[in-house]
């Protein structure tokens, strides 16, 4: 079998030793760091977020697999740096202020990341203030927000809504996410998409941007 | 605020009529109500105002997954004028049972927060910590100080059955179920990843815990007025399970069968709360482990009106009021939603109307008031 795809297999498996010697025999043979980027880690992680959206597999076999996928990108990571591979998009994501639930929001960057975007995690609790502050920071292109509770799912509506008050809003599309939130609820507080579950999320993030 | 069936002055539960429109025996023209846990939040005030009992605050003695009740002699009072409180509230608010539960001591991680209900600002609301627990490795598992069971573990249940008004049911269970302490003990992301890399282990973490309720269930099956065991243990979330359906049956699900079959024997019934897309194991859940109800209901998952068409025949349903519209409804919009969804549920029987989940500290009193009164009416 082709190395990259060893690769693509062994993210599905959830095998970091392999994908991690895979990696170093792929750079090894020659195979460009982008390519083994974009052929192998890539669609590794593009199959595991359809599996997942089909409840094919679970969150144990996500982490896994991410772990996998994280594995061989430390090996590559400083060989892309020089290479000019520019990400999908840049995403701040962050749970909302008072909540403390960030299993799913975690899960949703490991989909982001396998779909090749930058993330940058503000982690929970997050008030208005530091989402507004990031987006503007990180030239972001997206903003995720995720609430587990009926109660905080209200402070998307403020991060949005201080985003329009800042003159902001339009610099950047907004996604929502979470057990209480539902796409009514994203249209209600004007949010640009909602994802049901991670792997959705990443599809949605890639529409959000574009080609 | 408007006027309400509950509380009633003067109650009068029937708890054999309870069961027998759980079984489906009966058929009532009126649905029954149930409710998994209200919080104090909701109680104290309905308590305080509405049956002018005083309040008793009893959290800082009733360690609710993580220490020992203080029983001591200068606290006994307490606790019995708590459990009178509570005793008081299931019986005047119309239902035919209290339900009540306590753990072992189980000690893990808390992350602890700000309560964002409505006027509950000032309290704290403590979360299971998602990614740790105290059990990483073989040496933790053997260090953990596991509980020894004794009959002080009992006192709260016993001093309920020695003090049920007339007609009114015990309903109680291990706070917390084996997959639901699992994941405390290990932290929900090691035990994912112990799935993988240390099965043995994870094993040997839920047999633990499997043995623990099942001799704590053995002492709660010896009340003679306990009516049915309706066990927590959530094994979902939004759009499926928290391990895979596979995992479930390999090391969660058999011990849910053997505390079904000894609850059976005893001539009682096995209800199950698990909350989340928990369809896959539904099956398992009828056929195999034998449950005789489910409770916890979401819309965004499953609403109690599809369950209904697809389980109803062969289990009770209980709840299904879905909380995020018990939080949000207006008083009015709520009540058109309870009777649409009793007159959907309560032909055949085997349902009983209450919170989807529980009664949280951000439910509007009203609204709860609302939901009952709409199931008297």
């Amino acid at each position: 079998m082709e190395v990259l795809e060893r690769i693509i297999a062994g993210i599905r498996n959830g095998d970091a030793s392999a994908v991690a010697a895979l990696t170093r025999e792929a750079l090894a043979n020659g195979a460009p760091p982008e390519d083994v980027l974009g052929k192998g880690f890539l669609p590794g992680m593009d199959i595991v977020g359809k599996l997942f959206k089909k409840n094919e597999i679970f969150i144990p076999e996500v982490l896994i697999a991410a772990q996998a996928m994280k594995a061989g990108m430390s090996l590559i990571r400083p060989l892309l740096a020089g290479s000019g591979v520019r990400p999908a998009g840049k995403v701040v994501i962050g749970t909302v202020k008072g909540d403390l639930h960030d299993i799913g929001k975690n899960i949703v960057i490991m989909m982001l990341e396998g779909a090749g975007f930058e993330v940058v995690d503000l982690g929970y609790d997050v008030p208005r203030e530091r989402f507004m502050e990031a987006v503007v920071k990180e030239a972001a292109d997206i903003l995720g927000m995720s609430a587990l509770l009926t109660t905080t799912m209200a402070s998307m509506k403020d991060v949005i809504q201080g985003l329009e008050a800042a003159g902001m809003r339009t610099n950047v599309k907004v996604m929502i996410g979470g057990a209480p939130v539902t796409q009514s609820y994203a249209d209600e507080i004007k949010a640009d998409g909602y994802a049901p579950d991670a792997a959705s999320a990443a599809d949605l993030a890639r529409a959000l941007v574009g080609p | 605020m408007a006027k309400f069936r509950v509380p009633i002055e003067k109650p009068k539960p029937d708890i054999q009529r309870f069961l027998d429109i759980m079984s489906g025996r009966t058929v009532p023209e009126r649905p029954a109500t149930v409710e998994y846990l209200v919080d104090n939040a909701v109680m104290r005030p309905i308590l305080e105002d509405m049956l002018g009992r005083p309040w008793v605050d009893t959290s800082d003695k009733t360690e609710y997954m993580g220490g020992q009740m203080d029983l001591s002699k200068e606290n006994i009072g307490v606790i019995n004028a708590w459990l009178d409180n509570q005793i008081a509230f299931w019986h005047r608010m119309g239902y035919d049972f209290i339900r009540a539960e306590v753990s072992l001591p189980l000690p893990a991680f808390s992350l602890v927060a700000k309560d964002t209900a409505k006027g509950n600002e000032d309290l704290n609301r403590a979360w299971q910590g998602l990614h740790d627990g105290p059990i990483k490795t073989w040496e933790d598992f053997e260090k953990y100080p596991w509980p020894e069971i004794t009959e002080q573990n009992f006192y709260i249940h016993r001093y309920i059955c020695d003090h049920l008004p007339e007609g009114l049911g015990f309903i109680t269970c291990h706070a917390g179920g084996v997959y639901e302490h699992a994941s405390r003990l290990l932290g929900y992301e090691n035990l994912c990843l112990m799935l993988y890399r240390d099965p043995e282990l994870l094993k040997a973490v839920v047999d633990r815990l499997g043995e623990l309720i099942l001799k704590y269930n053995a002492h709660l099956l010896q009340l003679d007025k306990l009516t049915a065991i309706f066990q927590g243990d959530d094994f979902g979330f939004k759009s499926q399970t928290l391990i895979s359906p596979a995992h479930l049956r390999q090391y969660i699900l058999p011990w849910h069968k053997r505390y079904a079959r000894m609850i059976h024997d005893s001539g009682r019934p096995y209800y199950l709360h698990s909350c989340g897309e928990v369809s896959a194991v539904m099956e398992d859940l009828i056929e195999d482990v034998r449950i005789d109800g489910k409770h916890s209901f979401e819309d965004g998952v499953m609403p109690i009106t599809e369950a209904k068409k697809l389980y109803g025949d062969r289990i009770c349903l209980l709840g299904g009021i879905d909380v995020d519209k018990l939080t949000r409804y207006s008083p009015e919009d709520l009540r058109k939603h309870v009777r649409n969804v009793i007159d959907r549920c309560l032909p055949g029987g085997r349902f009983a109307v209450g919170a989807g989940n529980s009664i949280p500290s951000y439910i509007p009193i009203e609204n709860y008031l609302t939901m009952l009164d709409e199931a008297h009416r």
